[in-house]
This record gives C-alpha cells, structure tokens and sequence, in this order.
C-alpha cells in the first residue's frame, strides 16, 4: 500500500510550500477534489524548481527560486546529491549564503573597501575579547525572568564564541539517611517503609549521594552534565559581524560547562541541587534565578536523572468503527490539544497569528483497523485525517491549512482483529521529541524565559501570578530578540509564550532566538554589532542580502550538522 | 482549586469521606500530592504530567492517635488565618511549582511551591511524614574484625548509627567509589565478613556478604537469594570493616 499525504487549503488558500524539509502538500478542504500526493518528491520536486547556478561567488546570482521555497536541509540534501548544478559538492554555508543572497548585480558601492578591511583586520588583530560574570537576562521583562550568568570569548583568530559557565553542585539526597523525603518523595519513603528491613535499605540507598567525592554516579553526573548540555546548546546558530569589509568575522557559539563539587567552585555561577532518585522515580525542576545583576546566584533545582524528559508533542484520535467522525471525549480530547497548540494570536484578532509565533507545523497519520478491504481502509484512514484536519480548522487551531498535513496508512500498521487502538489518528506537533529537562533548566541559566503557556496540556488552570505565562505573553527574551538580525540585517519578530516545540516551550528545538542571550554577551564583549545569524562571508564579499524574513521567526540558517544531530529548526 | 489542579480532591471533601487535609503540588513536569481522611485513610499519588488526572493509591490507614496529630496541626494552620492565594512572586522564578492545599473546607494556592510554604502549612506536612515513621527494626551486626566476631546490638534505625553508615552504604548502595581493599585476614570458610540480622515483625531477615564476595539474602520466610559483588562494592566492605576497631565498641550501640 503506497502511502499518501493529504493536504488542506480552501479557495483563497493556495498550496504553500514552507521553506522547510517538512513542506506539506496541499489541497482544498472539505471538498470533493482532496488531492493526494504520494510523499516521495520533496527533492526532485524541488529540484526541478532550482535553475542552474552560474555566478562566481564574489559576485554571487543565486537561486531565487531556491530560497523561495527551499529549507537548508533539503538544499543541503541536494547539493549533496549532485542535484543542483554549478554548486559544487561540499559547498559550505558561507558559499550558500553568498549563493542564496539575492538575484542581483553588485555595485561596487557594495564591495568592501581597502579602509574597512584594514579596520576589521586591526579589531581582530587585538586578539580575545573577554567578559566575565555577564547577565545577558537582565534586560528582560516579564514572569520567569532569569538573568543567566556566565562568562564568554570570543576570538576572532577562530571566530568562536565560547560560553563559560561555572557549575557549582551540591548533592542532595532525596530522602535523608534519617528518613526524611523531600517534597514530592514522601509517597517513595512510604513505600520504601512498607519494605522487609534489607529491601528498604537498599532502596532508600537509592535516595542517597555517597559521601565520597571520587563515587561513580557523582563524577557520572558532574561529566553527565558538561556533555549532555555542551552538545545540545553548543553550535545549533552562528553569527557573523554584519558590517561591510567585517563580515568575514564570524562566531560559532561552543558551551564550556565547568561542573565540580560546590566547594571546589567558590564563584560558581550556577548552584546545581540534584537531588537524588532512582531512575524510575520523577521529580521537577526549576531555577531560582537570584538577583538580576548578580551572575553567581542562580540556583537549578533538579533531580539527578539527567536522562528525565517529557513528551507533549504527541497525541492521538480514536474513532469508532467503520467511522470517521470526531465525537464525544474523543472531540474533548483532540480540542485540548487544539487549544494548547494553535499558537498565539494577535491580541483582538483571533485567528490571526502573533508575528513571533513559531506556528508549528502538525502532521496527522491515520490508520484503519485490519478487518475490511485494504482498499477500504485506506481510504478510511484519509478521511480520518481529513476530518481531524477539518475539527481543527472549526474549532480554533490557527492556520490549518498551512500548519497541518497528513497522511493515511491504512491498515498497513494494524495488529490485527478489530482493535480500537489500530483506529486512530496521531497527532505529531513539530519535531514530536521529548523535552529533556535538564536541557530546558540550562536554557533558563543562559538567561532564557520559559515559552510554554497555561493551556489545557501545559500547566492547565495557572495563573501568572503562579509564575505560569499565559497565551501570548511576552517571552522574558522578547526584547533580546528583538534586537538580533537575520543575515539580510532585518530583526527577528521576538519571542512569545505558546506550545510549541521549542526547548524553551515544551519540546527539544533550539531556535536562533534562544541564542539571545549569547548574541547579547557577543555584543557587549566584543562592543561590535550588529552580530546576524548566518555564516560569515568570504573576505571580499558583499553583506548578505535579506531573505530570510519571509520564513518566520525560527527559520535561518544554521551551521551544518551531521546526520543524526538533533533537529536545530 | 481548578482543573487538573483540584477536581479530585474537591470530589471527596464531603460526607462520611470527611477530609481532613489535602494537597497537590508541582509543575508541568511533576505532580505530587497527599491527601488524609478522618477515618484514617491516607492515598498518594506522584504524575509526569499535569494534564493527568492524579491515580491516587491508598496506603497503611493512619490510627486514630496519628489523625488527632495531623488534625491538630490542621487546625492550628486554619487559625492563622493564612490568605486564600500566596504569590510565586514578583517575578517569579521560571518552572515554579504551584501548590494548592485543602485544611478541611479551606482551599490555598501557594506559588512557587515548597519556597513561599508558610510555615503553619509545613507543619502540617511534617506532621503527617511524622506520623508515618516507620518504628525501627532491631538488627545485630555480626562483623569480622581483627581475627574475631564482633556481635553488635542495634535498636535503632541504622541511619541513626553515625559508625555504622560506611558499612551500611557498602552493604546496600548499587554504586560504590573504586579503590583498593585493605590488607587482612579472612574468616574461616564458611563464616561471613557480614551478617546482619534484621529482626522484624514477621520474623528474621538476614543479610551475609562472604569473603569470595557472596551475597546472600534469607528472608524471614525462609527464601533465599545470593549474588556476587563486585571487586569495588566488596573492596568497600572490607575498607568499612578495616575503617574500625568494633571489638572496642560497646555490644549495643543504641
């Protein structure tokens, strides 16, 4: 069974492609004419839009019709395929960027001149600029707002900005050698309690920290800890000096996590409190983020489980037999999911999306149970996504029909028998990753706010002054973000509370804008700007030209990364 | 109390299921909470995800003593009149947990939970951990020491034995700090470098770790299982056992 997509756009709506490898195929809502379209061809469809490319990169005429509609990824795809003529293989982002900069003939008013170079060169012949005990947050507003503290680098000999963050810990047991729990383990220490005498010191040892410093799980955490988080916010965006003669100034971001036991760190900037379960035991975390000029007072509650996640982006509909039809809890169900994910919107105009809105894309899979005709299940499970997408777009999820898109499977994943799991439509918002929440705390000591909201899925029934955000409200980041420029040199639209898959939100996906607070630190310490997101030019190139911005807030260009990396955007 | 945050615990608040004290507490990525009835009934439960209704679980119900205990902690709370809702704060600090506490028919919202607790509600759930402690179980520590078996006496819980944690966290904790066992001699075969006897209410639960490394569990209903430590954990038992002259002690420590 070959499996389709099915796409919606009404009358009024065309068919859109995104600028991203998740480009959805569309057709009218609702209507007879549905059009499916198998999910192979992103690339040759999308490479049978790409014209050769013939310009040297100094004076680059790039592909307006590839940055129209393509993402970094499947233009990386590409090139790595041979697809796109004139791009040699191994192209680097630096030459895209140049390629991709705009369909135009340069004037020498644009070309660098002999006084600016020589200027950039004498700046960066000063060598490392430092910064110590920065609170890039500061500036922020808001609920949550957390100033972040750390030190930064930056060397122009190797265009990195390192990110230095001394991370004092303080071990905490879960529940004390004297039996005492900490909140939320009171119900462990009860079980534990119930115990015959060996069982239960044995499990409550696995409330506790040894004593001794050299211990496996306390150098396991503290090592845990700088690789876990060095590789997950380190080179996701790079900058480079958006000024002419000066772009070929760039900095990739590396984070330099430096964990000891607190009393080996007098001026740590982050006091760590794991506190100490076993890995089947739960517990939150949080950062209290202490004074907003004072870089060495955070504090990051969390449990000693760096592997703890949590995943809000994956949901599903079950329908009865032989139907299609979104009914009952089921309907409850998919309009909690409606209304933790439809986006911000712009304050007195419902249905319109917030500028900074990530709206993240949804992707809806359905399936038919394996009793009837394949045939029939097949086009069951279309008209399952069909009338979950159609829920959606009644019941308030903004931009359905350039947000959502689906595809039925049929009976092909069923079990078998007439089971009511197998009738089903799943529901993938964004990346559909979990959220590793130790990964979301550093977020918050680099100086980030949270992006999540009160809605029905996420901290239902909170209110601002329990630190929860609401639908819209400013990220504590907004303002930062504000400030940073793509690589055309047009600011970014800000940040905003709402589900999403962002790391700041509820899922796994740095965006340009989480590195605000690292944009702020370059600036100050290197008293240069405007730093802009993207690789840096060629010595003698021109500045880039402004493309980006019709892709949105989250889509720029991003440092290569190898396959299997976490998705960046 | 609202949505995910209260419904269940606003259900049972009335009638013959007269609660006494409840709360849930926690963020978007935890959800804990307790609640206690006049009857004794105590349930708990503890969720990833706070759009999960609570499964709350039922545990040993508490006698009456414990309940005038809690109760009296209770209403000593509802005196001091404490306000319907505590700020997380002004701002408050990102991922705060959020708690809400039931004292019988009075709700609380308290921000930035356990932080900005008052102090009358702590009380309260110190009473209630107060309440569930668990009485000690008596164990002799049969310990090879210097050529000999010392017999030590304990009658309390073994975390109140200042001497004994070395040994009790070589004996019971999974992960242990490499290094080098001392030099020594082994008991005869046959007799354990360990045993301890766990005296409890359904009979002796006894514990022996043997110079090859043997570890060998018999519960008080006769089961038996053995497995073998590794080189550190067993390393960490005979430095335990090195670490202190026990033939010196006094036969019963507490």
């Amino acid at each position: 069974m070959i499996a389709r997509s099915v796409l919606w756009a009404g009358p009024g709506h065309p068919a859109i492609a995104r600028p991203d490898a998740r480009s959805l195929w569309r057709a009218p809502v609702g209507s007879d004419s549905i059009r499916r379209v198998t999910t192979e061809p992103p690339a040759a469809r999308e490479t049978e839009a790409a014209p050769p490319v013939e310009q040297p990169e100094a004076a680059a005429t790039p592909a307006a019709p590839l940055h129209a509609g393509i993402g970094n990824a499947a233009f990386g795809q590409m090139v790595a395929a041979g697809l796109v003529p004139g791009v040699p293989f191994g192209a680097g982002n630096a030459t895209l960027a140049r390629m991709l900069s705009g369909p135009r003939m340069l004037s020498r008013e644009e070309l660098p001149t002999p006084a600016e170079l020589a200027e950039a060169d004498a700046w960066a012949a000063d060598g490392i600029r430092r910064g110590t005990d920065l609170t890039p947050g500061a500036p922020g507003a808001g609920l949550n707002n957390a100033p972040g503290g750390f030190d930064a680098e930056y060397d122009p000999a190797t265009g990195e900005l390192v990110v230095i963050m001394r991370c004092g810990v303080e071990f905490t047991d879960g529940i004390s050698r004297a039996g005492v729990a900490r909140p939320g383990l009171q119900n462990q220490l009860d079980r534990a309690n119930a115990m015959p005498e060996p069982q239960r010191r044995a499990r409550l040892a696995q409330f506790r920290w040894s004593e001794d410093k050299s211990d496996a799980e306390r150098v396991a955490f503290k090592s845990g800890v700088e690789t876990q988080i060095e590789a997950f916010w380190g080179g996701r965006h790079e900058f480079f000096l958006r000024k002419r003669g000066w772009s070929w100034l760039g900095a990739t971001v590396r984070i330099d996590l430096q964990v000891a036991d607190k009393e080996d760190v007098p001026d740590a900037h982050l006091t760590m409190r794991p506190v100490k379960v076993p890995a089947d035991v739960s517990l939150g975390a949080n950062v209290q983020p202490g004074q907003l000029e004072n870089a060495q007072d955070q504090v990051m509650n969390l449990s000693s489980n760096l592997n703890a996640s949590d995943n809000f982006l994956n949901h599903r509909v079950t329908f009865g037999v032989n139907s299609s039809a979104v009914v009952g809890a089921q309907a409850t169900s998919l309009q909690q999911v409606i209304d933790t994910f439809k986006g911000a919107v712009q304050a007195g105009r419902p249905g319109v999306a917030d500028t900074r809105s990530i709206q993240t894309p949804v992707v809806l899979t359905g399936h038919a149970s394996a009793t009837g005709s394949p045939e029939h299940n097949q086009i069951l499970s279309e008209q399952r996504v069909d009338s979950v997408a159609d829920f959606m777009s009644r019941n308030g999820f903004v931009n359905v029909e350039t947000r959502v898109g689906g595809t039925g499977v049929g009976d092909t994943e069923a079990a078998g028998g007439e089971r009511a799991e197998d009738r089903r439509v799943d529901i993938v918002v964004g990346s559909g990753g979990s959220q590793n929440t130790v990964a979301h705390e550093f977020g918050h000591a680099f100086g980030l706010g949270d992006e999540y909201a009160n809605t029905p899925l996420v901290s239902s029934g909170l209110g601002r002054d329990t630190g929860t955000p609401q639908m819209g409200d400013d990220a504590t980041h907004d303002t930062l973000v504000k400030q940073m420029v793509d690589a055309g040199g047009t600011p970014l639209a800000g940040a905003v509370c709402e589900p999403t898959d962002s790391i700041m939100s509820v899922g796994d996906v740095v965006r340009p804008q989480h590195y605000a607070t690292f944009h702020a630190s370059l600036t100050e310490i290197t008293a240069q700007s405007p730093w802009a997101l993207g690789p840096p030019t060629g010595r003698n190139d021109p500045l880039p030209g402004g493309a980006a911005t019709e892709t949105g807030p989250g889509d720029f260009p991003v440092p290569a990364r190898g396959e299997g990396d976490p998705v960046a955007v | 109390m609202t949505d995910a945050m209260g419904v269940a615990t606003r259900a049972l608040t009335g009638g013959a299921d007269r609660l006494i004290v409840a709360y849930e507490a926690g963020n978007h990525l935890h959800r804990y909470g307790a609640r206690v009835y006049a009857d004794g009934r105590y349930e708990q439960f503890s969720t990833r995800r706070a759009s999960e209704q609570p499964e709350w679980e039922r545990y040993e119900p508490f006698g009456e003593q414990a309940i005038e205990a809690i109760a009296g902690a209770v209403d000593a709370a509802l005196a001091a009149r404490l306000p319907d809702h505590i700020s997380a704060g002004d701002p408050p600090p990102p991922d705060a947990a959020t708690a809400h506490v039931t004292l019988r028919d009075r709700e609380i919202e308290i921000g930035n939970w356990p932080e900005n607790a008052p102090a009358e509600i702590q009380r309260v759930l110190d009473a209630i951990a107060e309440q569930r402690e668990r009485p000690p179980t008596r164990s002799t520590w049969e310990l090879w020491s210097r050529g000999a078996v010392v017999a030590l006496e304990v009658g309390c819980d073994v975390g109140n034995v200042a001497v004994l944690h070395a040994l009790d966290d070589a004996l019971f904790m999974s992960a242990v700090a490499p290094g080098e066992a001392p030099a020594g001699d082994d008991p005869p075969q046959g007799t354990p470098l360990v045993r301890v006897t766990f005296s409890g209410r359904g009979g002796d639960d006894v514990l022996s770790v043997f110079a090859d490394g043997r570890r060998v569990e018999r519960a008080a209903g006769g089961e038996t299982s053995e497995r073998r430590l590794g080189a550190d954990q067993l390393a960490a038992v005979r430095r335990a056992l090195a670490g202190t002259d026990w033939g010196a002690l006094p036969s019963r420590l507490c």
